[in-house]
């Protein structure tokens, strides 16, 4: 079967492509090779100033709870140490074993 | 896994520091001036509650006083006993007795008067009351060694 264009071939045959010289155009070719396909690295200050925008959802909601849950049990301990100081003070306030045991060291230090 | 062992890792430094700081950074609670105000607010007592422990306080006082009079009284005769010369056996094994027998009435006299002031608060908060303050009472067993200082 013959598929042939005349058309075509008659084009094609009379085509001609002469592309201008490029003294350079191996050393452009290999450098653009060598060159990196990737943008640089952005540097660690610029990534701290976007990490709240590149951290996931999940992960910004984990470190939200984590940040509540240490506030919150800080606190916490806080507040009992505060208690059980006050606790103390009251029993020795009424406490006549300990009342006496505090003067009588009052009075040993300053004899 | 390795992302979720990561944040997991990230999470618990994060509840660390914000523990740390916390605990080292915050300003601790202010301490009331005076027990009946820390009472009040530690144990939301009411107003009747705030009176009625008000009178056990007023009502124990001399209690305590006298208690303390007598222990001061006895530490003292001991310690002149302890020091003589000839030492009075006796006596001193008498006064030992004496005081170990005060102590056990001062430990009672005290446990009995906080227990007294927890039964004016809501029951919840009564037993947290004697479970903070009972410990810290002064251990008096009838067999300690005596300490006439």
């Amino acid at each position: 079967m013959n598929d042939h264009d005349p058309k075509l071939s008659r084009v094609l045959k009379i085509w001609k492509h002469d592309p201008a010289p490029t003294p350079d155009f191996a050393k452009t070719v290999w450098s653009r090779i060598d060159a990196p396909t990737q943008a640089p690295a952005p540097s660690f200050c610029a990534q701290l100033v976007h990490f709240p925008a590149r951290l996931p959802l999940a992960a910004s909601f984990a470190v939200l709870l984590a940040v509540l849950a240490g506030t919150g049990a800080g606190l916490a301990l806080n507040h009992s140490r505060a208690t059980d100081h006050m606790a103390a003070a009251y029993v020795r306030s009424i406490d006549p074993l300990q009342m006496t045991d505090a003067s009588n060291a009052s009075h040993s230090s300053h004899s | 896994m390795k992302t979720f062992a990561r944040l997991s890792l990230l999470a618990l430094a994060v509840a660390a520091l914000a523990f740390g700081l916390t605990h080292w950074l915050a300003p601790h609670p202010q301490t009331p001036a005076d027990e009946i105000t820390w009472l009040t607010s530690e144990f939301h007592l009411t107003t009747a509650q705030t009176a009625a422990i008000e009178k056990l306080h007023a009502a124990y006082d001399p209690v305590c006083m006298e208690h303390c009079r007598l222990i001061r009284e006895t530490r003292t005769r001991l310690i002149s006993l302890k020091t003589s010369t000839p030492r009075d056996a006796a006596a001193y094994a008498a006064a030992e007795a004496e005081m170990t027998h005060l102590k056990g009435i001062c430990h009672d006299a005290t446990q009995k008067h906080l227990e007294a002031v927890a039964a004016q608060m809501s029951p919840a908060e009564g037993r947290r009351f004697l479970v903070l303050t009972l410990p810290k009472l002064s251990a008096q067993s009838h067999d300690a060694p005596l300490d006439p200082r």
